[in-house]
């Protein structure tokens, strides 16, 4: 997921993605990197990466954010609106809960109409399909038979049937 | 005890009972634990806006100040004092600010039948104008700043005792305080323009036009004694606090012992900050200022007769529990001889947190606390009247909590403050919070600099925004990440996107299974 926000004057684009339940790869300014972290329960995250360790805890309102990172209380806002080209994101399928998946269905580069069903998903002692939301064709699975997942992770990327991603 | 209104005589001592808290905050709560601790039962009484307040949670009864406005509420004498009776209350604690200071509330709380835990009339009188407060510390041997008054002179004496004083000098109101009604003269031709300004002023704001001239120091430092009378005419003296870090004119951290003053200067503030007392006739907790200039000479300012917001460094170093012995004195109890000549223990620094915005000129904020957490740990001790979730209005006081940390000296003292500063998260509102970090960091204060011009020079830096760490931007993802995936887990009370229509998997973070 892309997340812009301007932060100390500047516009700011983070590029985040859920690898594993507490493994992100973040990508700023075109330079990766794997973070791992954990979100405590009183709502605090812990990560640690290449750039450095540490906690943070934030506190939201509407777009405004203060993020206290261990110590300084960094101040931002995210900006929502016109996304850039080539994250149409919203096309991909995502895990409506978590749970395990039970069925793969999706094969990459097929093509699929919108209602076909590219993964079961187990959870909670019962099956959720999970369909495609429009016409498109398969461009990558996410996800394997007996994987856990948890909600909102992506589980299969869609691209336009034209080609257009 | 038909004399139920007057302080009691010494060595006549009357446990108090039932205590109403006439202040809200964190001295307020500060106030009820004393009172606890001492088997005293304790009344809040509040306006409606702090119904919910932690410390009329905290006290055993509460009764409603009805009214908005402050003046209504915390200020209004008849409606503390009938709550007073209404309670129960066989003793008033007026906390600092409001009516702290108000002769009038005094007097009012005495002759509802009730005790004033402050010190007596005659003494308020005497300390609470500038003026008189002079002529005593002079009577009592103790330098002031050169001054002279201004009442009943004309045009050409006033001028004339300018002169003398020399420039840059001050006009400030006799009844003032805070700053308000103080005026700084660079020369002559600005003179009776400034004094008239400062006397409508004056007026205006503490109903008592009287203003004095006074040389303007150039770079002291502000140290302040801390006394205890007892209604026998004995007054006792604990070591210094500086309080030269000041913004707006007022203090924003303390510290005891100050680096300026050796065993020596101590014993002489001491000496001089408990004659003022004993011949004001004071009883209970009161504190003697004065400026110390570079050369080491010390020159009385002024008596604040009440508790004040920095008493607990003072406590830190003494192991003294100073309200504790405000309510003793209020009953009549007598000073026992070994509380007096203590030297200090260790080094005690306290930091006002406050809701403001050190960026806008300390501009008070307000606003929901949505994330509180506060400093523990050894030698570490916060004062606070909030808690995760409350509201702050400007109208109040912008103090959040006082964070006090004790060590065994002044750098391992600064080590933690500094540590107990950065384990303290405020979010919700706009808090000086980072401000003091820097400024605890700052060189100068580590080499005790601490001059009362001390945020003239250095406070830009504190305010400067910083840039952004490498981690800051996988600190944001990583938030907004989670927020998005498990909303209201990472983002406090607030954590939806409202109106944003936003499904809560769109945009969730991505998955890739089996890596």
């Amino acid at each position: 997921m892309r997340i812009r926000v301007l932060l100390a004057g500047r516009e700011r684009a983070v590029e985040v993605t859920r690898l594993a339940p507490d493994r992100f790869r973040i990508e700023v300014d075109g330079v990766r990197s794997e973070v791992t972290a954990t979100l405590g329960a009183d709502g605090s995250i812990r990560f640690m990466g290449a750039a450095g360790a540490g906690r943070a805890i934030g506190a939201a309102k509407g777009n405004s954010r203060q993020l206290w990172i261990d110590g300084r209380t960094v101040r931002y806002e995210v900006l929502r609106g016109a996304r850039a080209s080539g994250h149409a994101r919203e096309h991909d399928l995502k895990s409506p809960a978590p749970g395990v998946v039970a069925e793969v269905h999706a094969r990459a580069g097929t093509r699929v109409r919108k209602g076909e069903k590219l993964v079961v998903l187990e959870s909670m002692k019962m099956f959720f399909s999970v369909l495609a939301p429009r016409d498109g064709r398969v461009e990558r699975v996410l996800c394997a038979r007996g994987d856990t997942v948890d909600a909102g992770v992506l589980l299969v990327e869609l691209t336009d049937e034209n080609g257009g991603a | 005890m038909g004399a139920r209104g007057r302080s009691p005589a010494a060595g006549a001592a009357r446990p108090l009972r039932t205590l109403l808290v006439a202040n809200r905050g964190e001295i307020a709560v500060r106030v009820i634990r004393a009172a606890r601790e001492m088997g005293i039962r304790s009344v809040a009484a509040h306006a409606e806006d702090d119904a919910g307040a932690l410390f009329v949670e905290i006290a055993d009864d509460a009764r409603l100040l009805p009214g908005e406005s402050p003046s209504r509420t915390y200020l209004s004498a008849e409606a503390i004092c009938r709550a007073a009776l209404d309670a129960g209350a066989d003793a008033v604690h007026p906390g600092y600010g409001f009516l702290a200071e108000s002769a009038g509330f005094a007097r009012a709380v005495r002759e509802a039948g009730l005790v004033f835990v402050g010190p007596p009339l005659e003494a308020m009188a005497l300390v609470g104008s500038k003026v008189a407060a002079k002529a005593l510390a002079e009577k009592a041997g103790v330098p002031t700043v050169p001054w002279a008054a201004v009442e009943g002179h004309g045009e050409k004496e006033i001028s004339r005792a300018a002169a003398k004083i020399g420039y840059p000098l001050l006009v400030k109101a006799s009844a003032g305080g805070g700053g308000k009604g103080m005026r700084v003269v660079a020369r002559e031709a600005e003179l009776l323009e400034a004094v008239r300004i400062a006397r409508v002023e004056a007026a205006a704001a503490f109903g008592d036009g009287e203003v004095f001239l006074e040389r303007a120091l150039s770079g002291p430092r502000h140290v302040e004694i801390q006394i205890l009378g007892d209604a026998g005419g004995r007054a006792i003296a604990f070591p210094e606090r500086e309080c030269s870090i000041q913004r707006r004119h007022q203090k924003i951290l303390e510290e005891s012992p100050s680096v300026a003053v050796g065993a020596d200067l101590r014993a002489r503030l001491e000496e001089a900050a408990v004659a003022i007392a004993e011949s004001s006739g004071y009883v209970g907790a009161g504190t003697v200022e004065f400026l110390l200039d570079a050369g080491g000479s010390f020159y009385f300012l002024e008596v604040n007769a009440r508790l004040q917001v920095e008493h607990p460094v003072t406590e830190a170093v003494t192991g003294i529990d100073l309200v504790a012995w405000q309510l003793r004195l209020a009953a009549g109890e007598a000073l026992p001889p070994g509380l007096s000549g203590l030297a200090p223990r260790g080094h005690a620094i306290e930091c006002r947190l406050n809701a403001e915005d050190p960026a806008q000129g300390f501009l008070p904020s307000a606003g929901r606390i949505e994330r509180l957490l506060l400093p523990t740990g050894p030698g570490v001790r916060v004062d606070t009247g909030v808690r995760e979730g409350d509201l702050v209005a400007t109208r109040y006081d912008p103090l959040i909590a006082k964070v006090i940390a004790w060590a065994e000296d002044r750098p391992a003292a600064i080590r933690r403050i500094r540590r107990a500063l950065r384990e303290t998260v405020l979010l919700g509102i706009t808090s000086n919070a980072e401000f003091l970090g820097a400024l605890v960091d700052h060189p100068a204060f580590a080499r005790a600099e601490t001059t009362t011009d001390f945020l003239t020079r250095h406070g830009d830096a504190m305010v400067a925004q910083q840039e952004p760490r490498e981690t800051d931007l996988a600190a944001i993802a990583l938030f907004e990440a989670y927020q998005r995936s498990a909303p209201g887990m990472a983002g406090g009370r607030d954590a939806g996107v409202p109106g944003s229509g936003i499904d809560p998997w769109d945009g969730a973070p991505g998955f890739r299974c089996g890596s």
